[in-house]
């Protein structure tokens, strides 16, 4: 029954990508933000205010925010958003996010 | 844990070739690959009866480093870099051409090379070393270096982007607390 357990948790969690478009919005993870979640991407539930996001990834990975988050800026839809002045910005379902590190190219 | 880090892991290639945005109209290219590059291939874009001068830059790790992308924003950020190169220095710069390397680059291979011709020689010097200043600063590629231990990704600079981060010195690397985790 392990086994069997296993499967569901993979079924549920390809599950959740299917219907990232319609109730959710895809964070993609790079770097040391990839590292810290274990996983390149989450369907988060949405709409979600750019200020609200920091916080519920914190609550889904403690310790995200001060060891990865506070140094990272953030991409909606390849377009960079200032999580100050954009703060009330809303993520749409759908929206692709990304948490982008400092950058080490080179 | 330290039998699964002993060796970098090759994380699988998002995309086979060359992803890249090329303008012959602009005469500039940018591309990102996980295949070795080709720097000959980077100079042919470039040559112009026009230019006196073509110089090309290669960064090569002096340790096996991985690197990784977010492919569609690092692609606008390079074409967004070329792309103000190119109008502000107009009369000069003839052709320009980035690509960047992905996934594991062993020592003694090409992480990124960048070719460009200009009408005379010194201005060539000085827009290539300012387009790798301007990749290294904004292009949406990290690099890990590979440890006997582990692995740790490095940061080009502090607060490039978002909140600065505490310190200040260049090349500062993510606390090692954040990657004991994930490197196996």
């Amino acid at each position: 029954m392990i086994h069997g357990e296993i499967e569901i948790r993979g079924v549920s969690e390809s599950a959740e990508c299917i219907m990232a478009s319609n109730d959710t919005f895809t964070v993609l993870y790079f770097a040391a933000a990839a590292t810290y979640t274990g996983k390149s991407s989450d369907a988060v539930p949405g709409p979600m205010p750019v200020s609200k996001l920091f916080g519920y990834l914190e609550g889904k990975y403690p310790g995200f925010r001060k060891k990865v988050l506070s140094s990272c800026a953030l991409a909606v839809n390849l377009a960079y958003v200032d999580l100050v002045e954009d703060a009330g910005t809303e993520i749409n379902n759908g929206d692709e996010v990304g948490i982008i590190p400092p950058v080490s190219s080179g | 844990m330290a039998d699964a880090a002993d060796a970098p892991v090759p994380s699988k290639p998002a995309f086979e070739g060359v992803q890249a945005v090329d303008d012959p109209a602009g005469k500039t290219y940018v591309g990102l690959t996980y295949d070795k590059l080709d720097v000959t291939a980077a100079i042919d874009r470039v040559r112009s009866p026009k230019a006196g001068a073509v110089v090309v830059f290669i960064g090569k790790p002096i340790t096996t480093l991985e690197y990784t992308t977010y492919a569609p924003l690092a692609l606008r950020s390079l074409s967004s870099i070329v792309a103000t190169l190119k109008s502000a220095n107009q009369s000069t710069l003839h052709a320009l051409a980035v690509v960047h390397r992905l996934g594991i680059v062993p020592i003694g291979e090409d992480s990124v090379v960048i070719a460009l011709s200009t009408s005379h020689r010194a201005e060539a010097w000085r827009i290539a070393e300012e387009c790798l200043e301007l990749v290294k600063d904004k292009v949406e590629i990290w690099k890990r270096e590979w440890f006997v231990d582990g692995g740790i990704w490095r940061a080009n600079r502090d607060g490039a982007k978002g909140e600065a981060l505490a310190g200040g010195s260049s090349e500062e690397p993510v606390p090692p607390e954040v990657l004991e985790q994930a490197d196996r």
